[in-house]
């Protein structure tokens, strides 16, 4: 036993740590090795496979102001487009820690042993990326993100960091705004655990999966979200959005799934069914370099109009730039068009339409510990909000979870040396086993997938990218309606490796989050970043503030919380539109 | 199922079986050997036939090259002893009662690969010699003959068959992790690039160089008995 | 509307469940992968139907199955190439928990084994590596661990035995061409990885989803490495003039 005391009960196996990780992607595995740095008992869970999170997806690459590409770069004008192009939603401290920590972290990645791309002089390499000034994103190829996950999660098994992966958490437990544990099942046992911690660091990604297009994996479902905010957690951003400018289209099998800003950011043109390169219009500077919320209205918009190719998307085109630098710089982009769609992208055009990417918002945190408002609990990377603002650059992403991953580690090992561990009590943990399992005892239940999938086509319908009061008002009472629906969802067999049963339980989770969402973008009357209101157009200077949900009772309670703007010298003016 | 490492180390289950298929193959082997000693060719019209340059006696060599390559490794691992017989489920003929002892027994032998690629290395130039005595066979003349150029075809396949072995592309580039560390690396990067594309081949360059060695052998025997097989391209006095 | 039979295993070990065939039909629609099918039959005909998956695009490994006998990544797989008759099953390498998802926990357990990346002490962060250096360690590091490799490997399959199989193999030449690397892990390879078990015959290369090398670029290059430490006359003189045990 790596970590704590076991103790058997009749129907669950008590586990006793410092640290309860959820999450094993790049955050969580970062947060790991930091705390088990400081000496601190931790463990990990995860609802997939270790090293399947949905990091490995991550392409293009790690912005860091290294500067070995463009040697004017730095940290502050990394800040300057991180903090800009959130449309100054973003908490600056936040943002500050980003760019300043961010070329530690990518050589303390080096140092585990990443491998990336090299410059002639031998050092990282760095390439263009949306809205970035200077060429920043350090990568591996177009697998950026799964280099990230294979090299911590090398790191982290050569620890004692205790794993337990495919595992499901299903609830956090709080008493007196004090975390004490969390517990869960394991999917290959189908046996539950409960896990007594001081600290709970949640780093479970995102909620792409609330929509239908999307290009998130399976386990983005958002479960860490709704479970924080059931245990008192205060969310925030939640209209925040982000829809990548390329995802594929055809066929309707692969649709959503990314194509990668690094086709951009090596030249990549999008063009309109007559072969116009649009892009020249909207933003003649930046053209398809610019933020990813504004490229993705601007092939939303071409769609719209009726310039669109014959699946509903744009062209995206990279052939001019020949096979050999595709193949090397673009492998799995190659790889995905030749296999899904038959389609060679050197020598013929993508075809590309807007996807669900990423969700800014999330769990509120401190800025410098990285805590909730609930003591003890934690959060980083997708799941917890504040750096990216309205809108997040490419690359962003990927160093995020490691300045967080690591500063929540640090933190929450500090909170365990200063704190003591509390019981959970046993009706708790009745009362959740028993919500649990009624899903698997019901007599003639309802299948949850149906429901599920209504809930992801009116999310993708009614909130995507360009919003107004009248759809999200229909997505809201959709919503409501199948709230009511869930009261009989469950499934056969039991808990063991039962995906009916992990449905179940997210779906409740995904209309927990969805609601969130569409209540916040109701609420903001106002167009900034990733998040446009076609009745509200433009920035409007009384919403620069952030929209925050709280749990009162059974109901949820919103409060608005204002942006402090950063120091004057931290932001600065450099020609943009390289 | 048996635990291999309990098996001692010296046993080779896959010998213990009933293999008619690798009793034919040894079969085989030793009436083409008995042929080529009992029937040997002489130089005939300028032509050395490749399976007697520079003699005879290398055969053994150049067999022991060929069993040891890894391509024919695979083959005879498959087919001979179907280590497994194919990839999919249904026609591997698993079963999981079969002892099995790999490349740790008898057949950890084919390690010493490089040996022989050493000899292959040292016999390759007599082939390009053999092309060039055939071309001036006859004293003043130039002579370009159809046997001619397959044994220069016969030459090169054998040439980039060695060249991309996976022992030689091991010793030239493969055990170096940094090329940029040693001398003139970017050659040495090339040099093993080209190396591993020529690899991609390797199975079929060791295939079709043992059928052409074959085939230019029967052709020149052809020859001897008469057969009215050879052309001159150009004939011109020196 | 056009459709395909689909043959699934189902079975449940450790509740006695024991190997059963489920025939489903289901629509087919352009473009579609084996694992839309095997959706379709999840959400709408049978939701305690266990798979494991993730990403669906051939990124993250996890919905490794054998497709008529064959292993293939279930997303990556076309089901208008397969015919109208699929059978699906689990990979038979490893034990079944339920219908198609197996336990391949042993695979991170060897991974624990294998010595992590060390950098050589004279190299100073941030490293300074040659482009041209970097090429091949990168081909294993696109390895998504979805363990095919493992599952189509005869000496896994059908012996027992202490190898560690190519997906490890892989890992370690990733490591071992690393060229800021200190560690030689053939060593490991020879003694406790049971390398020699492996006779080349190419079936983990056939069925990488990521067009990985393994047997050509990976296995027998540790193989020649072992060579020069072990069978090579001349490496073994080396060895013993330079007091070196590996």
């Amino acid at each position: 036993m790596p970590t704590g005391l076991m103790s058997n009960k009749s129907d669950f196996t008590r586990v006793t740590t410092d640290i309860l990780i959820i999450g094993a992607g790049g955050a969580g595995l970062r947060a790991a090795i930091e705390a088990n740095e400081m000496g601190i008992k931790t463990t990990i869970v995860s609802k997939s496979l270790l090293g399947k999170a949905h990091t490995v997806m991550a392409e293009g690459g790690i912005a860091a102001s290294l500067g070995n590409v463009d040697k004017e770069d730095n940290w502050k004008v990394h800040f300057t487009d991180t903090y800009e192009e959130g449309v100054q939603l973003g908490n600056w401290r936040m943002v500050e820690f980003l760019a300043k920590e961010a070329a530690d972290r990518v050589y303390e990645l080096e140092r585990y042993g990443a491998l990336f791309d090299r410059t002639p002089e031998g050092k990282i390499s760095q390439r263009a990326f949306g809205a970035h000034t200077y060429r920043r994103l350090c990568h591996v190829g177009d697998k950026t993100g799964l280099e990230l996950i294979r090299t911590l999660q090398d790191k982290v098994a050569h620890t004692d960091v205790r794993i337990y992966d495919e595992f499901v958490i299903s609830k956090i437990f709080a008493t007196g705004g004090k975390v004490t544990g969390a517990m869960g099942f394991s999917m290959r046992e189908g046996k539950f655990y409960v896990f007594n911690c001081k600290a709970v660091i949640i780093a479970s990604g995102g909620v792409g999966r609330l929509f239908k297009v999307t290009s998130n994996s399976w386990e983005s479902t958002g479960d860490g979200l709704a479970m924080a905010f059931r245990a008192g957690a205060a969310i925030m951003d939640m209209e925040m959005v982000q829809f990548h400018p390329t995802g594929m289209i055809w066929p309707p099998s692969v649709r959503g799934l990314l194509v990668t800003e690094g086709v951009r950011g090596d030249g990549g043109i999008l063009l309109n069914n007559k072969g116009e390169r649009f892009m020249l219009k909207y933003s003649p500077e930046k053209k398809e370099l610019d933020a990813r919320d504004v490229v993705a209205r601007c092939n939303y918009k071409e769609i719209m109009e009726g310039r669109g190719t014959e699946h509903g998307g744009v062209y995206l085109d990279i052939s001019h730039k020949g096979a050999k630098f595709i193949m090397e710089k673009l492998p799995s982009m190659y790889m995905q068009y030749k296999e899904f769609a038959g389609v060679d992208i050197t020598k013929e055009k993508m075809e590309v339409a807007p996807t669900t990417h990423y969700h800014m918002g999330g769990i509120r945190v401190d800025p410098i510990t990285n805590m909730t408002n609930v003591d003890g609990l934690f959060a980083s990377g997708e799941a917890a909000c504040g750096v990216h603002g309205a809108n997040r650059l490419g690359g962003n992403s990927l160093i995020d979870l490691l300045v967080f991953g690591r500063r929540s580690g640090r933190s929450a090992a500090q909170f365990c040396s200063e704190n003591s561990i509390h019981d959970v009590s046993d009706t708790e943990i009745e009362e959740e086993i028993a919500r649990v399992t009624k899903f698997v005892e019901r007599k003639d239940p309802v299948n949850p997938y149906p429901i599920m999938n209504r809930l992801r086509e009116t999310m993708s319908a009614r909130v995507g990218i360009i919003r107004n009061e009248k759809d999200l008002q229909v997505a809201l009472d959709t919503i409501t309606e199948i709230k009511q629906k869930i009261g009989n969802i469950g499934v056969s067999q039991g808990i063991k490796f039962n995906p009916g049963l992990i449905a179940c339980l997210e779906l409740e989770n995904m209309i927990q989050n969805a609601e969130l969402l569409v209540k916040g973008a109701i609420e903001r009357k106002e167009s900034r970043g990733a998040h446009t209101r076609s009745d509200f157009p433009g920035t409007r200077d009384e919403w620069h503030k952030n929209i925050v949900f709280t749990k009162a009772g059974d109901g949820i309670e919103m409060s608005y919380s204002p942006v402090e703007d950063p120091p004057e010298d931290f932001i600065v003016n450099v020609k943009k539109g390289r | 199922m048996m635990s291999s490492k309990k098996e001692g180390r010296f046993s080779v289950p896959e010998l213990l079986e009933f293999n008619w298929r690798m009793w034919s193959f040894v079969l085989l082997l030793l009436l083409a050997g008995a042929v080529l000693f009992l029937n040997p060719v002489n130089p005939y019209h300028g032509y050395v036939d490749p399976f007697y340059s520079p003699t005879v006696f290398v055969i053994p060599i150049v067999a022991l090259f060929r069993v040891t390559c890894y391509a024919y490794r695979k083959d005879y691992y498959r087919h001979v002893f179907k280590h497994p017989l194919a990839c999919r489920a249904d026609i591997r003929g698993e079963k999981d009662n079969r002892a099995y002892s790999g490349e740790r027994t008898l057949f950890a032998l084919n390690n010493f690969h490089r040996y022989f690629l050493y000899a292959g290395i040292l016999i390759l130039p007599f082939f390009y010699w053999d092309f060039y005595k055939s071309l001036i066979w006859q004293t003043g003349y130039f002579d370009l003959r159809l046997g001619s150029l397959l044994l220069l075809f016969n030459a090169i396949l054998l040439t980039l068959w060695t060249v991309s072995c996976h022992a030689f592309r091991h010793l030239t580039g493969g055990r170096t992790d940094c090329y940029s560390c040693k001398a003139a690396p970017q050659f040495r990067k090339k040099f093993y690039l080209g190396q591993s594309f020529l690899n991609k081949f390797h199975e079929n360059l060791a295939f079709i160089s043992l059928v052409v060695v074959i085939g230019v052998d029967i052709y020149i025997r052809a020859l001897m008995a008469g057969m009215p097989l050879d052309f001159t391209f150009i004939k011109v006095l020196l | 509307m056009q459709t395909v039979k689909l043959k699934i295993q189902r079975s449940e070990p450790s509740s006695g469940k024991k190997v059963s065939y489920d025939e489903f039909e289901v629509p087919v629609e352009e473009g579609m992968v084996v694992l839309d099918a095997v959706h379709y039959v999840e959400n709408n005909l049978d939701p305690s139907l266990a798979v494991r998956w993730n990403c669906k695009a051939a990124r993250c490994g996890s919905c490794a199955a054998e497709l008529n006998g064959m292993p293939k990544l279930m997303c990556k797989t076309r089901v208008d190439t397969l015919g109208d008759h699929i059978t699906i099953e689990p990979m038979k390498a490893f034990p079944v928990v339920k219908d198609l998802v197996t336990d391949v926990s042993h695979n991170y357990e060897v991974a624990k084994k294998i010595p992590p990346f060390t950098p050589k002490p004279e190299m100073k962060s941030p490293f300074l590596i040659n482009q041209i250096d970097i090429t091949r360690s990168k081909e294993f590091r696109t390895c998504i661990e979805c363990f095919l490799c493992q599952d189509v490997c005869h000496v896994i399959r059908e012996h027992h035995s202490d190898y560690f199989g190519p997906k490890h193999v892989v890992k370690i030449a990733s490591l071992d061409l690393h060229p800021a690397d200190c560690i030689d892990r053939s060593e490991l390879l020879y003694h406790e990885g049971g390398l020699g078990f492996c006779d080349i015959t190419k079936c983990c290369q056939a069925v990488c989803p990521e067009d990985i090398r393994i047997t050509d670029n990976a296995i027998i290059p540790e193989k020649e490495r072992i060579v020069d430490h072990v069978y090579d006359p001349i490496g073994r003189l080396i060895r013993v003039v330079k007091g070196r045990k590996w």
